[in-house]
Parts: C-alpha cells; structure tokens; sequence
C-alpha cells in the first residue's frame, strides 16, 4: 500500500479486517476513557470548588449532547465517510479532556466535560464506526464484525477504567487526563483505517437521499418497534449501572461484593458483546433480541425470588454482564439489514438517541421513586416488565430489506 | 456449528480478562466509592 492510498481520506475503503481493527480499536480507546470520568469526581470537585452536583450535570449534559447529535454527526458519518468524521470528533475529545485539565470552574466544566466530550463521543463511538464496517463487510459476515467492534467498546470499558484509577492515584487528575487526552489522540491515527467514500461502497444499494431514507423509516413499523425495543434497553443498563450497588448495599452486602460484581459486569460484557453479535449471522436478528431481552427478564425475576447471597449477586452481575451490549450488534445490524448502510450511521443514531431517553428513565426514575418509596421494588418491577415488552415488540420485526419504495 | 471456532474464539480473550480482573481487584472498590456507575452510564 503507498502511502498516498493509505493516507487516502476520500478514495475507496480499505480491507474488511482493517476497518473492522481499528473500528474496534477506536470503540475501545474513546468508550474506554468515557466510563472513566466518573472516578475524576472526588478530585476535581474539591480542586475546583465545586459541588457534586454541578460534576454530575457535566457529565448529564455530555450523555445528554451524545445522544441529541448523534443522527445528525451519524447524517454526517454517512455523507463524508467515517475517517473525517473521526478525526474531527477526536479533535474535540482531545479538546475537552486538555480542557478539563485547565478549567477553574463548573461553566469550564460544562463546556468541556459536558459539551465537546459530548459531540467528540459521538463521532468517536459505534454509530460512526460501525457504519463504516457494515460497508465493507458482507450482509452475512455483518453479525461477527459488529460483533467484533462492540466487544472491542466492552473491553475498553474493562481495562481502561482501573487503569485510570491507577493514574488518578498516582499522578493527580490534571496529568491523569493528559494521558487520557493523549490515548484518545491515537484515534485520530486508526481513524485512517475507518476512512473512505461511502457512496462508492453502497454503490449496489438504490440511491436514496437523506429525506426519503427518514420518510422510509418514519413509515416502517419495524423501525419504530426496534426504537422502542433499544429503549427499554438504555431503561436496564441505566437502572442497573445506577442503583445495583448501592441495592447491594442496602440489603447488607459489603463493599468487595458490590466492586467484585461492577467486574463480572465488566468481563462478561465482552464475551456477550461477540457471541450475541454472531449469533445474528446464524438466526434472525429480531428473534436473537427478543431472546436477550426475555432471558434479562428472567435472569431479574429468578435474582429478586432467590435469597441473596454474596454467590446469587455475583452470578447476576455476570449474567446480566453477558446479556449488557449484546443488543448493539443485533440492533445495528437489523437497522442496516432494514434499510442498507448508505444511511446506516443516521438511522442507528436515532435509535440510539431512544437508548440514551431509556437511560435518562432508568437512571432517574429508580433513584425517584427510591426516594418515593423507601426500596426499589418498582423499578425491578418495571424492569421485568420491560423485558416481556421488549422480547414481544422485536418478534414481528422482519429481518429483511424493507420495501425501498423511493429511488432513483 | 460447522465453523465451530467462531463461537470459541473468545476463549482467546482469557489472559486479557485475568489482567483485568487483576486490575479491577485492585481498583474496584475505590471506582465504586467515587460513584462510577452514577455519574457514566
């Protein structure tokens, strides 16, 4: 390869197995940093003056700007190719986590923390890449390289977060989130490997512009199904990644239990991030999803009628851990099996923004009626009740190209 | 399965999940006590 064609930013799209490597590469270094932030709080709001509150608005607000511009940098994603879109939202990544290192107060905070970090995460994260991927990748091979890159996003999340613990420790917040600045700079170098023109690798897809594919969608009863299905999804993870420890406990368990079960998570996230995505290549997505969302319902309602135990909590962390992302292959895949990848990072961008309004829901609803209440009992409640949602709406969903009824 | 190693390819993964739970059994519990989970998911 010259290196002019490696370098090569708008030409034709580089080989499977190397867009599919630094996809995964990106997803691990840029979700990785992400899960990271929350560890900066202890410090930062003593170094700043500032409250936990205005720590975790930044934070709320950077989830808050990943989800709303995610269709709109995925609109992008799908026009200019994934490598630009890449390197610019590495660009601001980098920016606001240097920021953060130099800011003195909490509107500093919000803007870096909370509003470039938030774009950069967008343009850094599966919607972008996996657009990319889904590319080059043929229709029945698209379950194990999206597969792949997820997996790829779950073991950034389980390595770089200790390693991060470790930094803040020894070096203090300001060099630790140079070095994470500085890890998530190494994007900007794989986001070559993500680069080229999408038009010409959806070249055997009807042409379709950006309104009609939304009119196509908007009109697709699948699609809406899917959304609701990803939903419920964001509703579990938030809930869970929320309020898990803290039931843990409430209900006497000790500290090492609860941390014990944040890595089981962690771990088994990664093994079912892969096998979920590749089970999409041998049976239909939408029933592989309606099966992981009943098996959530179950692995819930078996945990809540079994006494707890130190062993009972830490069996539900890993199952839970297996069953955590495996949604995001199957989802993205069924998106893109619906309607094509011309418009693939668009279209599973605005799924995603439902992922994140189910987080908002998961996270702040349990907390509300915890307070309402004295015990969580509704939001596992609810939860079970979700994931019956959730299995039925993805099993009339067809695992085929809908009708493209608009084209050129 | 005819293309059995495609489903047991994560056991490749093993010496970096023991790496990481050496991390995490070292880091775990003050992640958990810096409110991790609230403020990042």
């Amino acid at each position: 390869m010259t290196m002019k064609r490696a370098f090569d930013w708008s030409g034709r799209m580089k080989r499977p197995g190397i867009v599919i490597f630094c996809a995964a590469f990106i997803v691990t270094l840029a979700m990785g940093v992400r899960q990271a932030f929350g560890l900066f709080m202890p410090q930062m709001s003593v170094s700043l003056g500032i409250g936990r509150e205005s720590f975790g608005l930044a934070i709320a607000i950077s989830n808050l700007v990943f989800g709303l511009v995610q269709p709109f940098i995925g609109a992008l994603g799908d026009r200019y190719g994934a490598g630009r879109v890449v390197l610019a939202g590495t660009v601001l990544y980098v920016a606001g986590l240097a920021g953060a290192a130099w800011i003195g107060s909490a509107a500093g905070l919000y803007l870096t923390f909370g509003f470039l970090i938030g774009v950069g995460l967008a343009a850094t994260t599966f919607v972008i890449v996996l657009g990319a991927v889904g590319r080059v990748v043929p229709a029945e091979r698209r379950g194990l390289a999206f597969g792949i890159v997820t997996a790829g996003g779950s073991l950034g999340q389980f390595l770089v977060v200790p390693g991060a613990a470790m930094l803040l420790g020894e070096l203090g917040y300001r060099v630790a989130l140079i070095v994470l600045a500085g890890l998530v700079a190494l994007c900007a170098v794989l986001a070559i490997g993500v680069a080229g023109k999408p038009a010409a690798a959806a070249q055997d897809e009807p042409r379709q512009s950006l309104r009609e594919a939304l009119a196509q969608a908007a009109g697709y009863s699948g699609y809406w199904l899917l959304n609701a299905g990803f939903f419920v999804c964001g509703f579990h993870i938030a809930f869970i990644a929320t309020h898990f420890p803290a039931y843990l406990q409430d209900q006497g368990l000790g500290l090492s239990i609860g941390a014990t079960a944040l890595a089981l998570v962690g771990l088994f996230n990664i093994f079912g991030s892969y096998l979920f995505g590749l089970s999409g290549d041998f049976w239909r997505k939408n029933y592989v999803l309606s099966g992981l969302y009943a098996a959530r319902g179950v692995v819930i309602a078996v945990f809540l009628l079994m006494p707890l135990t130190t062993a009972s909590a830490l069996i539900f962390a890993g199952a839970m851990g297996f069953l955590w992302l495996g949604t995001v292959p199957l989802t993205s895949g069924l998106v893109g099996a619906m309607f094509g990848m011309r418009h693939l990072s668009m279209l599973y961008g605005i799924v995603f923004l439902s992922h994140q309004i189910g987080s908002f829901f998961g996270s702040w609803a349990a907390g509300y009626y915890f307070d309402r209440d004295g015990n969580y009992s509704w939001a596992w409640a609810v939860s079970i009740g979700l994931s019956v949602l959730a299995a039925l709406v993805h099993l009339p969903i067809r695992d085929a190209a809908a009708v493209r009824a608009q084209t050129a | 399965m005819s293309r059995i190693w495609l489903w047991l390819a994560p056991l490749a993964l093993f010496p970096v999940g023991a790496l990481g739970l050496w991390l995490w059994h070292d880091q775990a519990t003050p992640i958990w006590l810096t409110g991790f989970f609230a403020a990042c998911f």
